[in-house]
């Protein structure tokens, strides 16, 4: 009996192979594709990449609210620059920059100090973020131009005589380093200025070859009549710091608020210098009670006027070497921290 | 056509051959699809992480648990202001000073502070929290989102009472929800 159907001659069975194998083919093409483009949505999600991104970001604010002294510390990563990040609400916030509209945006939480003050701005367009904390401020921004030295000081109304009306003295009482001593200007060296609204009086003393200038009547005298002296101390026991300057905490609360802005203003002067800024990595400024202070601070920290020590160390003969080129810059800050002051 | 090109039965040869090309191009790209599924982790746990960041902010941050000399304006990590664990304030103190929002859903904590066989009333850091979470997590309730993780970890601190340094210990649980 002749077979019938549509495959059924030995032409029809080689055809119906060839069908199959089409259809197989057809079929691990297509998987071939679908994997191919998994994979390939894989490479392309920036899923994981925000992930960490904002993950590093939310932990490294974190570690540094935790420690206990100054920080800075600059997180750099390649391709952080395709993102937007941002430090709202206790969260490092961060999306693609190409398309907003479609990117999910994935964050990581950290915790602020309401202790202190959060100065942010947006990441956007960089592979680097900052992140610094000194005294009662952390900052998280792109980049910060004076590294440990923005101390954010008081924001208070103080009763001054006025800049050309009063005077003020640097005293260099340099003697446990003679080489930072040196370098930051001579021995014994008292610079005093008077302004009167007419004139201005510099008086540069140098008692250099005086070893017991303390009991120098020109040196007592001039410490007398300032309104404002400020003495700079060479020290050995410094680390870690540069730079520390002490104000007296005893007296009425404006007084010592003010003291804080006045030693404030003269270190952030001093620091943000683009010179010194290579020399003083970091400092502080320290409140202090007079009676505890060394006994050549007395002096100049227990009297109701504004008295400041600047106590400089921690240098390596490279910085020194560069402190001596730039002196005058030392000079100019702590004349230009007074008048901010007193402007 | 060329009759060395085919086989017994009259199909062409170079078929097959293709044929079994494709399937082995087929295998190579399943398995390495297989393998590709298998080692891409698509899970990032940052909980340990997590759990030393706050470790640290307790442990080494300005937050009136630990001494702070402001004559030097040096803090004291591990020296234990006893005088400020005492006062009632300390609470408040951490929670200002690791701040998640108004509402704390990041993390919360229990501080234990003992001296030799005596132990103190305990401290928490996000106290309503800390009570609402942790018995979940004691029931179980750890794995994915609505569970929670926790550690506990004993530190040796001196307490300071007046001038005197006494040795202790400081039992810290953290536990923070799984997000």
């Amino acid at each position: 009996m002749k077979k019938r159907g549509l495959f059924s001659s030995k032409k029809a069975a080689g055809d119906i192979e060839s069908y199959f194998v089409i259809i197989k083919w057809i079929i691990a093409f297509s998987a071939i594709i679908a994997m191919g483009v998994y994979v390939r949505s894989v490479v392309a999600d920036t899923f994981y990449d925000k992930l960490y991104f904002s993950g590093e970001a939310a932990f490294d604010a974190n570690t540094v609210y935790s420690a206990p002294g100054e920080v800075y510390y600059e997180y750099k990563r390649e391709g952080l620059d395709e993102y937007n990040l941002k430090f709202d609400e206790n969260r490092a916030d961060i999306e693609e920059i190409d398309d907003e509209s479609s990117s999910v945006s994935t964050y990581h939480p950290y915790a602020t100090n309401l202790d202190m003050s959060l100065e942010k701005e947006g990441i956007e367009n960089s592979n680097k973020i900052v992140f610094q904390k000194a005294l009662d401020t952390v900052e998280i921004k792109k980049d910060v131009k004076n590294k440990l030295k923005f101390i954010g000081c008081p924001d208070i109304d103080t009763q001054n005589p006025g800049w050309k009306q009063m005077s003020f003295l640097i005293d260099f009482s340099l003697d446990e380093r003679e080489d930072i001593s040196e370098a930051l200007g001579s021995i014994g060296r008292s610079l005093y200025y008077r302004f009167d609204n007419r004139e201005t009086t510099i008086k540069d003393i140098d008692s250099t070859e005086d070893r017991e200038r303390k009991s120098s009547t020109d040196v007592k005298g001039l410490i007398h009549d300032s309104d404002v002296v400020i003495s700079l101390q060479a020290e050995d026991y410094l680390t870690g710091n540069n730079i520390k300057i002490y104000f007296s905490k005893e007296g009425d609360d404006q007084l010592i608020e003010g003291r804080k802005k006045f030693a404030c203003f003269i270190f952030n002067e001093l620091l943000s210098d683009d010179h010194l800024d290579k020399i003083f990595l970091g400092g502080n400024i320290v409140p202090v009670n007079p009676e505890y202070a060394k006994e050549e601070y007395e002096e100049i920290l227990d009297n109701d006027k504004m008295g400041i020590v600047i106590e400089v160390g921690n240098l390596d003969s490279e910085r020194i070497e560069r402190l001596k080129e730039g002196i005058e810059k030392v000079h100019k800050g702590i004349y230009s921290g007074v008048e901010k002051y007193y402007e | 056509m060329n009759r060395s090109l085919r086989d017994k039965r009259g199909d062409f040869i170079g078929l097959n051959v293709i044929y079994h090309i494709l399937v082995i191009f087929y295998v190579i790209a399943v398995a390495s699809f297989v393998f590709l599924i298998v080692h891409v982790d698509k899970d990032i746990d940052t909980f340990d992480v997590e759990i030393a960041t706050i470790l640290s902010r307790i442990l080494y941050s300005d937050n009136e648990l630990w001494f702070y000399d402001e004559e030097i304006d040096r803090l004291y990590p591990g020296i234990l202001d006893f005088e400020n664990f005492e006062s009632g304030s300390m609470e408040e103190s951490l929670n200002r000073v690791m701040h998640y929002g108004e509402e704390n859903k990041r993390a919360a904590a229990e501080i234990i502070l003992k001296e030799g066989e005596m132990q103190y009333d305990p401290i928490h850091y996000n106290k309503e929290k800390y009570r609402e979470w942790i018995p979940r997590y004691k029931a179980g309730w750890s794995k994915g989102v609505g569970g929670y993780q926790a550690k506990n970890q004993v530190f040796k601190v001196l307490i300071k009472k007046g001038e005197e340094l006494i040795p202790g210990t400081l039992e810290i649980t953290v536990i923070i929800p799984n997000r």
